[in-house]
């Protein structure tokens, strides 16, 4: 292919090595994310700092609903329940045990749960590994569902689960709210897990199994005909998704501080999908998405309590945000259908550009390897 | 020769990478909080003003209570303003601003509002939606006062800036326990839900108090809030002949409850919670005879009612409407609170505004006399108790009290 066209020496030097280019792509998306919250915690006000925070735990979520839905095209409206279990996970494990004692909450605990007192790390990672095996064992049968069964069996392990923790009183107090959590979540606590998520889930994507994966989804019987173990790919992307859900429930616990199972339903579900739906499958769809979802929010929500454009003053319209997501998914869903970046990502959609460029001032028309990858 | 100018990009490459990651690790160790502190003048002054954010929920689950509490609040402080502000000095802007029922974005509305300068805080009909609102503005060193949330675990988890405008739950179960003793029944039928916080403390301090008193309890159901029927529990109860029963069911479901139970054969006594009154509990008909609720005012013939029912006369003006409910009065006790503390302080600095908070002994507010002195954030008011006229569609008036635990500390 080099013999076609000139390359530029990075892409000479990446070649094939699929985990140089994750690496790189990612990394091109991290420093993106990373300056604009830099930007906004050295620049903006504090409300804006807070806005920030909430942004970048949505984000950890969006990437890791979009790590299975973006790379195998099967819908989950499960995933908020790995959100709520590792909100749980890591809240019981960094509670002190003085609070988990109260007669109020949970004196009735299993003895390690009610004495455990970790730090913040290993308490998510601890209860990111339950969620591995808990999504490791459900998995097996997520799998084999695509469609309209994938929709309804999602959505029956979100209410199982909620009905779950709803009623094991022992352990999560019940319906009723968990609270005395730690305050932990800082913005660079969220930064640092939003960009190692990014690389992991980057790097699956590129990986010889997200590749599998991502051929499955432009056409399942296809790639099972060139050999791909569709099921075995799917199950490493569900796995590897609710892992990296697990840790925004982890990061949501520390944020918000005090939380019910009802926190962990549908209305975070469908934030969350509208997240992924607008940005696109690809992971800086993700961030993309999520950023964009969070932008027009918080404007929209500056704007209810009443704003003024010249001589016009709009007096309070409450309701104006949920009114305007709604818009933005029909919109996305009508005019682009595989979201704002589509299945593509930035660092992708900047070597396009950047690949015509270099071809018109060769004074070619159009590349041969762009009409080549325009084709699969 | 090409080899290693490759190999050098790769490791420039990894470089880069590396440092990214140094970078982000290295922000880690050094976040800093510079949330502005708001300003706040030494002494009243003429022409001053006293801001007072709000995070209400005017969308959302809690929007229900909250749009009768921004009314009665609004009414009250364009009133304290029209007679010239607090003191004759100082007028109150309020900055209302939607959270949506939604923790984080409770958060991020106060945070807001703080920037905006906000001295005093308001915040979410619900102790839960409102902790990380509230810890804000404890952080901040800024009074905050829940709307109308029953949740008087609030103070103890936010902190000497958190105030509560109800005195909740627990002492609202301790008051239908007493008041059931001094009607003289000596037995009592609990029905109990451990759905929510709400229903389950009610009824936890009323079973604690009444037995403490003497009384006995029978037996205790439990009801699932989604039930279609509770025939199953209405004839346990029945069975039981209790004297009195004891509930933390609320409406709609307590209309359903309250038919099955007189359909069993139980036509005594039963003692409801703050969430049965409502117009919609005359709907049960001749079933919601013999009902008690409870509540946190009404404008009855005392100096306490008539206080009430003057402030409902002005609601009406104002609005051309009756208040749909007791929330909106209490709308107008956050108004007189802030007015009450600001004016006894002295002073627009948030500190300061709490301490006279905290100091606040019987202030006259609309749906109650407030103390706070010594009672660490959760309100010591009157305990209201009404009794159902069925043919009249209309609660009348039966006593109003401080439960003995209050009282004796």
């Amino acid at each position: 292919m080099s013999n076609l066209v000139q390359r530029s020496r990075l892409a000479t030097l990446i070649g094939d090595r699929w985990y140089l280019r994750g690496l790189l792509g990612a990394a091109f998306v991290s420093l993106l994310l990373t300056l604009a919250i830099v930007w906004v915690q050295e620049g903006g006000s504090a409300t804006d700092q807070r806005v920030a925070l909430t942004f970048l735990v949505n984000l950890v979520a969006v990437i890791g609903l979009q790590t299975f839905m973006g790379n195998s095209g099967v819908i989950s409206f499960g995933h908020v329940a790995f959100i709520g279990l590792g909100a749980y996970g890591s809240a019981l494990l960094t509670t002190s045990p003085a609070t988990k004692e109260l007669s109020s909450m949970i004196p009735n605990a299993p003895g390690f749960l009610l004495h455990a007192q970790m730090g913040f790390l290993p308490a998510t990672l601890l209860a990111v590994a339950f969620v591995a095996a808990f999504a490791g064992l459900v998995g097996i049968v997520f799998v084999r569902m695509s469609g309209a069964a994938a929709a309804i069996g999602t959505l029956s392990l979100l209410i199982v689960v909620r009905v779950v923790l709803g009623n094991w009183a022992q352990i999560t107090r019940g319906p009723k709210t968990f609270f005395g959590i730690p305050e932990y979540t800082t913005v660079w606590w969220a930064l640092g897990w939003a960009v190692a998520v990014i690389v992991i889930a980057r790097l699956f994507r590129e990986s010889d199994i997200g590749l599998r994966l991502r051929s499955s989804r432009t056409d399942e019987l296809a790639s099972a005909a060139v050999g791909v173990d569709i099921k075995r790919a799917r199950w490493y992307a569900w796995v590897l998704s609710a892992m990296i859900a697990a840790v925004s429930g982890a990061l949501y616990a520390h944020l918000i501080l005090a939380f019910a199972p009802q926190q962990f339903y549908l209305e975070l579900t469908f934030t969350l999908i509208v997240m992924a739906i607008v940005g696109g499958t690809s992971v800086s769809g993700a961030v993309v998405g999520a950023a964009g979802i969070s932008v027009v929010q918080e404007i929209l929500r500056r704007g209810e309590s009443g704003f003024a454009i010249g001589p016009i003053h709009v007096h309070e319209a409450f309701g104006l945000t949920t009114l305007v997501l709604g818009l933005l998914v029909l919109a996305t869903v009508i005019l682009r259908p595989g979201g704002l970046l589509g299945r593509w990502e930035l660092d992708e959609l900047l070597v396009r550009v950047t690949r015509r460029w270099r071809a018109s001032r060769l004074g070619r028309s159009k590349p041969v390897t762009d009409r080549i990858e325009r084709r699969v | 020769m090409r080899k290693m100018r490759e190999r050098r990009l790769q490791l420039s490459i990894l470089a880069l990478v590396i440092a990214v990651a140094v970078v982000v690790a290295g922000c880690g160790g050094g976040s800093s909080d510079s949330s502005e502190s708001s300003g706040g003048e030494a002494s009243l002054e003429k022409g001053s003003t006293f801001k007072v954010g709000y995070a209400a929920s005017q969308t959302g689950r809690l929007a229900i209570f909250e749009q009768p509490f921004i009314k009665g609040l609004e009414m009250s402080v364009d009133k304290i303003n029209e007679e010239g502000g607090i003191g004759g000095k100082t007028k109150i802007e309020l900055m209302t601003k939607d959270a949506k029922s939604d923790p984080s974005t409770g958060a991020v509305v106060a945070q807001e509002l703080i920037s905006e300068g906000a001295q005093f805080l308001i915040t979410a009909c619900d102790a839960d939606t409102s902790l990380p609102a509230s810890q804000l503005a404890q952080q901040n060193e800024i009074p905050v006062l829940n709307s109308c949330g029953s949740g008087s675990g609030l103070p103890a988890q936010v902190g000497d800036y958190q105030f509560m405008n109800v005195y909740g739950t627990e002492v609202e179960g301790e008051a239908m326990a007493e008041f059931a003793k001094a009607e003289g029944y000596e037995n009592a039928y609990i029905m109990t839900s451990h759905d929510i916080e709400y229903t389950e403390s009610l009824m936890t301090a009323a079973t604690n108090r009444f037995e403490e008193l003497g009384g006995k309890i029978l037996g205790t159901e439990e009801f699932k809030l989604d039930q279609p029927r509770y025939t199953t529990q209405a004839t346990q109860i029945a069975n039981g002949n209790p004297e009195v029963v004891i509930t933390s069911i609320f409406l709609p479901a307590s209309v359903t409850f309250l038919k099955n139970l007189r359909a069993a054969g139980y036509n005594g006594p039963v003692i409801g919670d703050d969430g049965q009154e409502g117009d919609e509990t005359f709907s049960a008909g001749p079933a919601a005879e013999n009902l008690y609720v409870f509540t946190f005012g009404f404008p009855s013939n005392d100096p306490a009612g008539q206080a009430l029912a003057k402030w409902n006369e002005e609601y009406e003006q104002k609005y051309s409407e009756p208040p749909e409910t007791v929330i909106a009065a209490l709308g107008g006790t956050a108004a007189c609170l802030i007015d009450a503390s600001v004016s006894d302080a002295n002073s627009t600095e948030p500190p300061k505004v709490r301490d006279a908070m905290a100091n606040l002994e019987n202030t006259p507010c609309p749906t109650s006399k407030i103390t706070y002195k010594g009672q660490e954030g959760i309100p010591k008011a009157d305990v209201v108790v009404l009794k159902t006229n069925v043919p009249k569609k209309q609660y009348e008036f039966v006593k109003r009290f401080i439960p003995e635990t209050v009282q004796n500390g």
